[in-house]
C-alpha cells in the first residue's frame, strides 16, 4: 500500500514542501533523502522530525506515517543562526 | 584479524572465514529478476544459520533483523554490542548481488567518517575494504554481509567512540 508523505521544511524562509507517495515498507530514510534531493538539500545534514520536535530515528515508511504523514525537515546549519546585530 | 580455528585431522590450519561457507547463496538474481524468490529463499536460510551459528556456539545473538515485505529487500532490526543496542536498516538494491547490501545504523552514522554517500540512504556504512580485500562476490548473502561488514564496522566504532569519551 502507497502512503503519502509530506516533507515540510520549516528551516526555509517559505516553508516549502514535498510531497512524496511512496511504498509503506520502503525505509523511511529512503523517502526523506529522495524529498530533499527534490529540494536540492543534502539528505546527510538535514534532520527530520514529527510535528512537535521528536526526531524519527528510522524505520519504514509505514511505521512512520501511523504517528504522522506530516513531516518537518530541519536544516541545522539554517536553524539557530542569529541575524547580524543592527548597530 | 579472522580467529584461527585448528582443523582437526589436517596439518594445515583454517581461517574463521572458511566456515562460513554456509552464508552463501547459489543463486544469482537481484530484487528485480524472476528468480529473486529464490535467492531471497537462500537469504533467508543463511539467516538462520547464521543466527543458530550466533545463538548456540557464539552464544552472542549481536543482531535481530526482519524484512520489511515478502519482497525482502528492505531490512529493519537492532544490533546490540557491549550491552548497548541500536537500530540498523538495510537496502538490497537493484543492483545486488553485484554490489554488497547497503547498511545504516542511524545513532552513529554521525560518530565515525568510516561512511560513505549513498544514492538512496544517503549516507551508508562504509564498504569499501570488502572490495578490496575481495570480502564480496555475487554469491555472499546478507549474512555473511553482517559477519565480514557489519560486525567489524560497529566493533571498531564503539571502541572509537568509548576511547573519545563519548559512550
Amino acid at each position: 500500500m502507497a502512503i503519502t508523505l509530506r516533507f515540510i521544511f520549516i528551516s526555509e524562509a517559505d516553508k516549502p514542501a514535498v510531497t512524496l507517495k511512496v511504498p509503506e515498507e520502503m525505509l523511511f530514510q529512503e523517502a526523506f533523502v529522495l524529498a530533499a534531493k527534490r529540494q536540492g538539500k543534502d539528505a546527510g545534514i538535514m534532520t527530520a522530525t514529527y510535528p512537535g520536535g521528536s526526531p524519527i530515528a528510522g524505520g519504514t515508511v509505514g511505521e512512520v506515517a501511523e504517528k504522522s504523514t506530516n513531516i518537518h525537515v530541519i536544516d541545522p546549519s539554517i536553524v539557530g543562526s542569529l541575524a547580524p546585530p543592527i548597530l | 584479524m579472522p580467529l584461527r580455528i585448528r582443523d582437526y585431522g589436517e596439518t594445515h590450519l583454517k581461517t574463521d572465514d572458511d566456515l562460513f561457507y554456509f552464508l552463501q547463496c547459489a543463486t544469482v538474481a537481484s530484487p528485480k529478476e524472476p528468480a529473486w524468490a529464490d535467492r531471497a529463499a537462500e537469504e533467508t536460510y543463511a539467516l538462520d544459520r547464521f543466527g543458530e551459528y550466533l545463538k548456540y556456539l557464539e552464544k552472542n545473538e549481536w543482531f535481530a533483523i526482519r524484512p520489511t515485505a515478502a519482497a525482502k529487500t528492505r531490512w529493519t532490526g537492532k544490533v546490540l554490542y557491549g550491552g548497548r543496542s541500536w537500530d540498523i536498516e538495510l537496502v538490497l538494491k537493484d543492483s545486488y548481488p553485484q554490489t554488497p547490501p547497503a547498511c545504516r545504523i542511524p545513532e552513529l552514522m554521525h560518530y565515525t567518517d568510516r561512511k560513505v554517500d549513498d544514492p538512496s540512504l544517503g549516507l551508508r556504512i562504509c564498504d569499501m575494504h570488502m572490495e578490496r580485500n575481495y570480502w564480496w562476490d555475487e554469491h555472499s548473502s546478507l549474512a555473511l554481509y553482517l559477519k565480514r561488514e557489519v560486525s567489524y564496522w560497529v566493533q571498531s566504532v564503539v571502541a572509537d567512540m568509548k576511547g573519545k569519551g563519548w559512550l
